[in-house]
């Protein structure tokens, strides 16, 4: 299975070791403010998951939503060539009504009603055509739509959890300091979006 | 020899075929008359003399308006109480209202509605078809665009005109495509679109009604000009896109023109049916049936195939159908000459576009020229070649029209008849009466119908001249006879009427002569205040001077002979049949009703009776009862019963008792 940057980062993650967590030798002299850095710590870690999930969620939404849309534009498309299918035998049922009638089914009023049946059946047809597209636009929409969500809620976790470091950089200052590139981890690079179909 | 006695007790029968003179078998053998002449049957089983004809107009008789070229009567009801009888003749129209001609047409000075500017010749009018609604009627004929005659304020205001069309539906009667140079962009895929074409002029004036097709997809109907290159169209199956469509991937599909026109013909037969006009083949288009949009008679142009549109089709038979003539019955019903046909209906179900079909029934095939008459039973139309009468009946049965043959009895009066009109009855002692008139010999084969009795009763009409042509205004029989009158063809507007017993005749009250100057060097009848006078020659001033002054009426016309014959008797004994045994009549008791004079073989039956004033010189006593005649003498293989009359008086007869003898032996 491929995994994803973030994935990776996630599992990368050194969870339940305070002693190998960035910054210990400075926070761990007083006991309080180290607690108090420790739970920000993990308030931003469990923000950034949030946005992590959340962005998935999105983004799975949006595919589904663009499948929903993929379907209905196909369902359309058969639609359409129904419409053909039952055109054809219309005008069949009418050549052959007509002969059966003694009447000749090339000319007059059934060639007229075969011209009808033709521009309804043509006009019914184009419309589901259209209809068709349309679909397929709106689920291309919903999918990019779903990606951005995504996008945004990933950046707002990073952001909210980059927050939440920040108070815990404080908070760790008064009682010794904080050493800010021991918390890069927490800085990712711009996600990348990929392109669904 | 032994002595029988037996009765005719009617002649519902008419006369028969001499093809059946042997099948005594048959029912309708005793009720049979082999000769009936001048005489027509009633409902209740006798026979009467056939009315006299009133003379009431000389045709012209010479130049190119001459009857000899052609006549045709038609009947027009403007109102329950104004109706008329029209005659065309060459490039004119004669008006008949109440069996009076109506003079100074137009307010004008000539008593007659000129037509010549729409083609009604006289070589046309054998084959006119004619429908009537309102105060208008329509003539067709497949050589001239249908005419419109339209009574104005009064009986003598009359307009005639070409019908004008809304829209004339289009054929292709010699289709082509080509692919003209250039691309082909469309506005739009559906709708009324501009087609606009790339180079060349692909598109002229010509190019409205014809049609664009596309590759992969696409068809469009023109239907506006604009440019060399540039169309308006309605499509009917959309264009895949609005790119331009390449060359060689459309076609300009052309040849469809109106279906009637000059040089392609113009419809042979119309009715009026369910609030639609129909019109019935065409002299291009024969076997094919239009039918214009509901309620708008004159718009023929199918559009969307809505159920008020109009409707077309054409007949599709292992045969050729000429339309000949087509009417509006239970359902409409078109005679060709192949065959008949039917448009079927359920209940009330309309003739819409998707239903409009021709169904064949039977395969006689109908004359053109002799226009379908209604009867109630069914449609009664002349066989293509005329030789037989039939009824195109719906059977409740089978639930569909059969053909039955009403003249199966007597086939032999049809003599290449040209004309049929029909008399419904009026009263009970009348029947429908269906006449026909003979191109051979000029008589009228005239059917006595009764036809839920099954009554089929046909007798021979005829009179010193020949019939032409025959029609029926309400209840008013006209006819147009020739005559040879001092060496001279004439032609004369006639009307049958119960109260003349003479031709052509002239009747009146008190007088003391009158002017029979159309009759100049005939010899005719004259009946004084019912009495009958010697005949007289018509001098050459034409004036008919009377041998006395009539006090009360007087009738001056051409005698005709009235004249019935029984079957051979058919005298069925304990030794067996005695048809063409040596026999003879003996004695006959005619029973009789209102009757002045007979004949019975050779012997004249007395009438007048001096006990109850009936003088020389007076009218000749209606009798009523039962007139007896014996001592006939001869023997013969017949034993025929000879009833005539040489006189213009009254006569019915209601039946026939007679002793007969003949060899009793095995």
């Amino acid at each position: 299975m491929k995994m994803s940057r973030f994935d990776v980062l996630v599992n990368d993650l050194p969870l339940g070791d305070p002693h190998n967590a960035p910054g210990s030798s400075k926070i761990h002299n007083d006991p309080f403010t180290a607690a108090a850095v420790a739970a920000t710590t993990l308030s931003a870690y469990s923000s950034y998951q949030q946005g992590q999930i959340q962005a998935k969620q999105l983004e799975l939404r949006g595919r589904l939503e663009q499948t929903q849309f993929d379907r209905r534009a196909i369902q359309y498309q058969q639609k359409a060539n129904e419409t053909l299918r039952n055109l054809k035998r219309t005008q069949s049922a009418l050549a052959a009504r007509a002969f059966a009638g003694g009447i000749d089914p090339f000319s007059g009023s059934p060639d007229v009603v075969r011209a009808a049946n033709e521009t309804a059946a043509g006009r019914e047809f184009q419309i589901y055509m259209a209809d068709s597209d349309a679909s397929f636009r709106a689920g291309d929409i919903a999918m990019q739509s779903g990606i951005a969500a995504a996008k945004t809620a990933r950046q707002a976790g990073a952001f909210e959890a980059g927050t939440k470091l920040l108070l815990a950089g404080a908070t760790a200052g008064k009682g010794g300091g904080f050493d800010r590139t021991s918390y890069n981890w927490l800085f990712p690079a711009p996600v990348e979006t990929r392109t669904v179909i | 020899m032994a002595r029988f006695t037996s009765i005719q007790t009617n002649f519902s029968t008419g006369e028969l075929d001499p093809l059946l003179r042997a099948r005594v078998d048959l029912q309708a053998y005793s009720n049979a008359l082999e000769e009936a002449t001048n005489v027509l049957v009633q409902p209740q089983g006798g026979i009467r003399r056939r009315p006299g004809s009133k003379y009431i107009l000389d045709l012209p008789n010479a130049g190119a308006n001459s009857v000899a070229n052609g006549v045709r009567l038609v009947p027009f009801e403007f109102s329950t109480s104004d109706s008329y009888m029209l005659c065309f003749t060459h490039n004119r129209m004669y008006v008949f209202k109440n069996t009076v001609q109506q003079l100074d047409i137009n307010a004008g000075t000539i008593d007659y509605l000129d037509t010549s500017s729409y083609g009604l010749t006289g070589a046309r009018l054998a084959n006119l078809t004619w429908t009537q609604s309102a105060d208008t009627l329509i003539l067709c004929h497949q050589d001239i665009n249908p005419v419109k005659i339209v009574r104005g304020a009064n009986d003598s205001a009359w307009t005639a005109s070409t019908l004008t069309f809304d829209s004339i539906p289009k054929y292709a009667f010699t289709l082509s495509a080509s692919n003209p140079a250039g691309t082909l962009t469309p506005s739009a895929v559906s709708g009324k679109v501009t087609l606009t074409a790339s180079t060349g002029t692909p598109f002229s004036a010509a190019s409205v009604g014809q049609y664009i097709n596309a590759s992969p997809q696409g068809r469009a109907k023109i239907v506006q000009y604009t440019s060399a290159t540039v169309v308006q169209a309605i499509v009917e199956f959309p264009f895949f896109n609005t790119s331009a469509i390449a060359n060689n991937d459309w076609e300009l599909e052309t040849g469809y023109e109106a279906v009637w026109s000059s040089g392609k013909g113009w419809p042979r037969s119309v009715t009026f049916h369910e609030g639609r006009l129909y019109f019935g083949g065409s002299k291009s288009r024969p076997s094919t049936v239009w039918g214009s949009k509901a309620g708008l008679f004159f718009d023929f142009e199918p559009t969307e195939g809505l159920d008020d549109d109009a409707v077309e089709a054409t007949l599709d038979t292992n045969t050729f159908n000429a339309i000949v003539d087509i009417t509006s019955g239970r359902d409409l019903q078109v005679f060709t000459t192949g065959g008949e046909f039917y448009v079927p209906q359920e209940g009330l179900d309309p003739i819409t576009p998707t239903n409009f079909f021709v169904k064949a029934t039977t395969r006689n095939g109908a004359k053109e020229g002799a226009r379908v008459q209604q009867l109630e039973s069914g449609t009664l139309f002349l066989q293509r070649q005329g030789k037989s009468l039939n009824e195109f009946a719906f059977t409740d049965t089978q639930l569909t029209y059969v053909t039955s043959k009403i003249s199966l009895l007597a086939g032999h009066l049809l003599k290449s008849p040209t004309r049929m009109a029909l008399r419904r009855s009026v009263a009970t002692d009348e029947n429908d009466v269906l006449l026909i008139v003979n191109s051979t010999g000029g008589s009228i084969a005239a059917f006595s119908l009764l036809r839920v009795q099954n009554v089929i009763a046909p007798s021979e009409w005829t009179t010193d001249g020949e019939y032409l042509d025959v029609g029926v205004d309400l209840t008013t029989i006209y006819t147009v006879v020739k005559r040879t009158v001092n060496s001279t063809t004439q032609y004369f507007i006639e009307v049958f009427d119960d109260t003349f017993q003479t031709d052509c005749a002239k009747s009146g009250g008190a007088a003391a002569s009158v002017s029979m100057s159309h009759l100049v060097a005939k010899s005719v009848q004259v009946i004084l205040d019912g009495a009958v006078q010697a005949a007289q020659t018509v001098p050459g001033g034409g004036t008919v001077t009377f041998p006395r002054s009539s006090a009360s009426t007087y009738q001056v016309g051409l005698n005709y002979t009235v004249q019935a014959v029984t079957m051979p008797a058919d005298i069925k004994i304990a030794a067996g049949t005695r048809l063409a045994y040596q026999k003879r009549i003996i004695e006959v008791n005619a029973i009789v009703k209102d009757t002045q004079h007979l004949v019975i073989n050779d012997n004249e039956l007395p009438f007048r009776n001096f006990d109850t004033g009936g003088t020389l010189d007076e009218a000749v006593p209606e009798f009523t009862g039962t007139k007896t005649i014996d001592s006939i003498l001869g023997y013969t293989t017949e034993g025929k019963i000879t009833v005539k009359q040489t006189v213009p008086l009254k006569m019915t007869l209601l039946g026939l008792e007679y002793k007969i003898s003949t060899y009793p032996g095995g």
